[in-house]
C-alpha cells in the first residue's frame, strides 16, 4: 500500500491528534506522550495493511482523506488536519467519533485503531507503557484465589 | 507486471500423492493426523507461510498482520461489515485462537440427527472415543487458577456474586504458563494449537507439507476428483511464482468457511456450495478498575459464562495493549490518560450464536460474504452485553465503555448500565467480529439440500472431501475446535478405512 507525501502528513497529523507527542524536555512518561519523531505513524500504517484485501485498503485510504480533510468541512477554521494546533485536532477527532453520520464515526474509529497499533507498536513506547513488566507481577492480590492465601494477605 | 504475467503460466511446483489435503487448520491437519498415521501417503497443502511460534512478533501489528488472511480486513458485506477472522499459515485459525475446548452439545448432535441425517457422523460412542483421545494429546485441561490472571479472576467473582453458570475453560493448554499471547502464537509452545501438534506428528508418520499453494480448484475428471491445482506463491509476501499442480487419487478440501466454496465453486460443485453460512458474531465490553488488574498476565482466555438459553457464551479475553487501547474512549490528552493506565482494565466479551444465514460467493476483488444478523440476534447482543456491563460493576468497575453508538461512552454506575436497555439495538451499533464460522458445503442425507454425505463425501464427485467447520450444518453456541477436529477424524477413518481395503483388494 503506497501513500502519497500529502496522504502521509495527513496521517501523521491524524495520529498526533489522538496521540500528541511531548517534547524531549517535558515528555510525561506517565501519558504515554511520544516523543517527536518516536513513532514512525506512515511506516506502521503501511506495514499494518499491506496485506488487507483491495476494499480494506480503499477504505482505510478514505479515511485518510476524509479525517484529514474534515477541519474544512466541519469548519474548524484549517483546510486540514496539518493546519490545526495538536489539541484542536484532538477536539476535532472526539467530535468527529459522535458525527450524526455513521460513516465519519467508524473511519474515525478505524483511524484511531491505527493510530493505537502504530503506537505500541513502537518498542520504546511499549517498554514505557510497563504493560510486559506487569506480567512478571503475576495476578494483583486481591485477585488470586482466597485460598490460595493467607488469611491475613487477603483484602 | 511481466513478472505476474509469466507466473500465470509457468508451473513451477508439481507433485502427487494418495491424498491430498488443502489447508492446515483444525480440519485438514486433523485429517492429516488420522491419515498419516493410518500408513496413507499424504500431502498437506497450505497458503499461508509455517511460523516459528517463539519468532512470531509479540507486537499485534506484525503477528497478527502476518497470519490473518487479509492481515484480518475479511468482512461481511453491506453496510455494517462484520470482520471475519481466519488464520493464513500452517495451523489455520488454531495459530492464533485461545484453544478454547468445548464437546458439541447434545442438543446439537440431536439436530444434527434429526434434522439432517447425519447419525452416523456425529454416533455418540464413536465421538466420545475420538474426544478422549484428542483431549489427552493436545493436553486438553481446565485453567488452572495459577494462570487464571486478573481479568478472568474478576469475571469470576461477578459470575459467582451474581449466580451466573461460569467456570473455568478447558483449553488445550495444559502446561499454560498465563503468558497471555495466545494471539500471537504460544511462544513457549504450550497451547497446542495444530502448527505444534497434528501438523508435526503428521509429518512425523510420513505426511509432506507444502506451503505457499493457493488452491484455486479441485481437478475433476470423468466425475472423480483427480488433484488439484492453483497458484504457488511466496507465503509471507504473498508474490505469485507460477502455477502449480499435485494429483492425487482423493482430495480433501479443508481452506476453511470462506475459501472452501469457493475452491468447490470453481471447480464446478453448484447446489448448495456457499449457503448456509453462519457464525458466532461477538463483542467485547472494557471496564476499568480502580486496582490493577494486569490483563498482561493469565491465559488469554481463562473463564467463561455458558449461557445457552439466551443464545449466548460470555468469556474473558485478554488483549495486547494496542488492541486494548484503542477500545478506550477519548483523544489527545483525555486518551492519553486512559491509556497510561492500561493495567487497570479488563475486557468480557459474548459471543452469540446467531440465527441469520448468509451466503459467501466469489466477487471481482476476493470473497463475498452476505450475512445480516436479524432482529432476534441483536436482542441477544444486547443481552449478552448488558450483562457483561452488569457484572463489570459487580465486580468493582469505577467505569464501562461499552463501545456501543447511541449510548452513553463511558458508564459510571450499574443504574447507567440500564440505559442500554431503552430502545432495541439496530445493526451497526455495535463491532461485530466473527471467528467461528459454519456452513457454505454443509453435511446432510439429501442431495439436494446438503453438499457432502455423512462421510463427508461430496455428493455427485467421487474422490472428493470437505473436512473443516463449512461442512457444519448448523452453528453450535460453544468454541467449534474440539467439534471439527472429532467430525473430521470420523470421516478420516473412514477415508482410512476404503483405502485400506482397496489396497488390499
Amino acid at each position: 500500500m503506497q501513500l502519497t507525501p500529502w496522504e502521509k502528513r495527513w496521517l501523521t497529523a491524524i495520529f498526533e491528534g489522538f496521540a500528541p507527542p511531548a517534547s524531549a524536555a517535558d515528555a510525561d512518561a506517565r501519558r504515554l506522550q511520544p516523543r517527536p519523531g518516536e513513532v514512525d505513524w506512515a511506516g506502521a500504517f503501511v506495514q499494518l495493511n499491506e496485506g488487507g484485501s483491495p476494499i480494506a485498503q480503499a477504505g482505510l485510504r478514505a479515511a485518510i482523506h476524509l479525517i484529514g480533510t474534515s477541519p474544512a468541512w466541519m469548519g474548524a477554521g484549517a483546510a486540514s488536519m496539518e493546519g490545526l494546533a495538536v489539541e484542536a485536532r484532538a477536539a476535532l477527532l472526539e467530535r468527529l467519533a459522535q458525527h450524526p453520520l455513521r460513516l465519519v464515526r467508524e473511519l474515525t474509529w478505524l483511524m484511531k485503531v491505527q493510530a493505537s497499533m502504530a503506537l505500541f507498536g513502537t518498542p520504546s513506547v511499549r517498554a514505557r507503557s510497563g504493560y510486559d513488566r506487569d506480567r512478571a507481577e503475576k495476578t494483583p492480590v486481591r485477585l488470586r484465589t482466597k485460598r490460595e492465601l493467607p488469611r491475613e494477605e487477603v483484602v | 507486471m511481466l513478472r505476474a504475467m509469466l507466473g500465470l503460466t509457468k508451473t513451477v511446483y508439481e507433485d502427487s500423492a494418495e491424498v491430498v489435503i488443502v489447508g492446515t487448520g483444525a480440519g485438514g491437519a486433523t485429517a492429516a493426523r488420522v491419515l498419516a498415521a493410518a500408513g496413507v501417503d499424504v500431502l498437506m497443502l497450505e497458503e499461508g507461510p509455517r511460523l516459528q511460534t517463539a519468532k512470531r512478533p509479540r507486537a499485534a501489528v506484525g503477528a497478527l498482520s502476518g497470519s490473518l488472511r487479509a492481515a484480518g480486513s475479511q468482512t461481511t458485506t453491506g453496510m455494517a461489515p462484520i470482520p471475519l477472522l481466519q488464520g493464513l499459515c500452517v495451523g489455520g485459525s488454531t495459530a492464533m485462537n485461545s484453544g478454547i475446548i468445548w464437546r458439541m452439545p447434545e442438543d446439537v448432535r440431536q439436530t444434527w440427527i434429526a434434522e439432517h441425517g447425519l447419525a452416523s457422523l456425529v454416533d455418540a460412542e464413536a465421538l466420545e472415543r475420538i474426544y478422549a483421545v484428542i483431549e489427552e494429546e493436545l493436553e486438553v485441561a481446565e485453567t488452572s487458577d495459577e494462570v487464571l490472571g486478573g481479568n478472568a479472576t474478576l469475571m469470576r467473582m461477578a459470575s459467582e456474586a451474581l449466580g451466573l453458570p461460569g467456570k473455568a475453560m478447558s483449553r488445550n493448554a495444559r502446561r499454560c504458563e498465563g503468558k497471555g499471547e495466545c494471539l500471537q502464537g504460544c511462544p513457549g509452545e504450550r497451547r497446542q494449537s495444530m502448527d505444534v501438534s497434528y501438523v508435526p506428528r503428521s509429518i512425523r508418520d510420513g505426511a509432506r507439507l507444502e506451503t505457499g499453494c493457493r488452491v484455486e480448484r479441485v481437478d475433476i475428471e470423468g466425475g472423480r476428483a483427480v488433484g488439484v491445482s492453483g497458484l504457488k506463491v511466496d507465503p509471507v509476501s504473498r508474490e505469485v511464482l507460477g502455477r502449480f499442480r499435485v494429483r492425487a487419487q482423493h482430495v480433501v478440501v479443508a481452506a476453511g468457511v470462506v475459501h472452501t466454496p469457493l475452491v468447490l465453486q470453481r471447480s464446478g460443485l453448484r447446489g448448495m456450495v456457499g449457503h448456509r453460512f453462519q457464525a458466532h458474531p461477538g463483542a467485547a465490553i472494557v471496564g476499568r478498575f480502580p486496582e490493577p488488574v494486569r490483563m498482561s498476565y493469565g491465559a488469554t482466555q481463562g473463564y467463561e459464562v455458558p449461557m445457552r438459553d439466551r443464545g449466548f457464551k460470555l468469556e474473558s479475553l485478554s488483549l495486547p495493549p494496542e488492541m486494548l487501547a484503542a477500545r478506550l474512549p477519548g483523544a489527545g490528552a483525555e486518551w492519553q490518560e486512559r491509556i497510561a493506565n492500561l493495567d487497570h482494565y479488563a475486557q468480557w466479551c459474548a459471543q452469540v450464536r446467531m440465527e441469520a444465514k448468509g451466503r459467501i460467493t466469489a466477487g471481482p476483488l476476493g470473497p463475498l460474504a452476505f450475512y445480516e444478523p436479524t432482529e432476534r440476534d441483536l436482542a441477544k447482543v444486547q443481552d449478552a452485553l448488558t450483562l457483561i456491563c452488569d457484572m463489570m460493576f459487580e465486580a468493582g468497575a469505577v467505569e464501562v465503555y461499552p463501545g456501543i453508538d447511541g449510548v452513553p461512552e463511558v458508564l459510571r454506575s450499574r443504574a447507567e448500565v440500564a440505559t442500554l436497555r431503552e430502545k432495541a439495538w439496530q445493526t451497526g451499533q455495535v463491532h461485530l467480529v466473527a471467528s467461528h464460522l459454519f456452513g457454505t458445503a454443509v453435511a446432510g442425507a439429501d442431495p439436494s439440500t446438503s453438499v457432502v454425505d455423512d462421510q463427508l463425501r461430496a455428493h455427485g464427485v467421487s474422490g472428493l472431501y470437505v473436512m473443516d467447520a463449512s461442512v457444519f450444518p448448523t452453528n453450535m453456541g460453544v468454541n467449534p475446535q474440539h467439534s471439527i477436529m472429532a467430525v473430521v477424524w470420523r470421516a478420516a477413518e473412514a477415508l482410512a478405512a476404503r483405502i485400506d481395503q482397496r489396497a488390499a483388494a
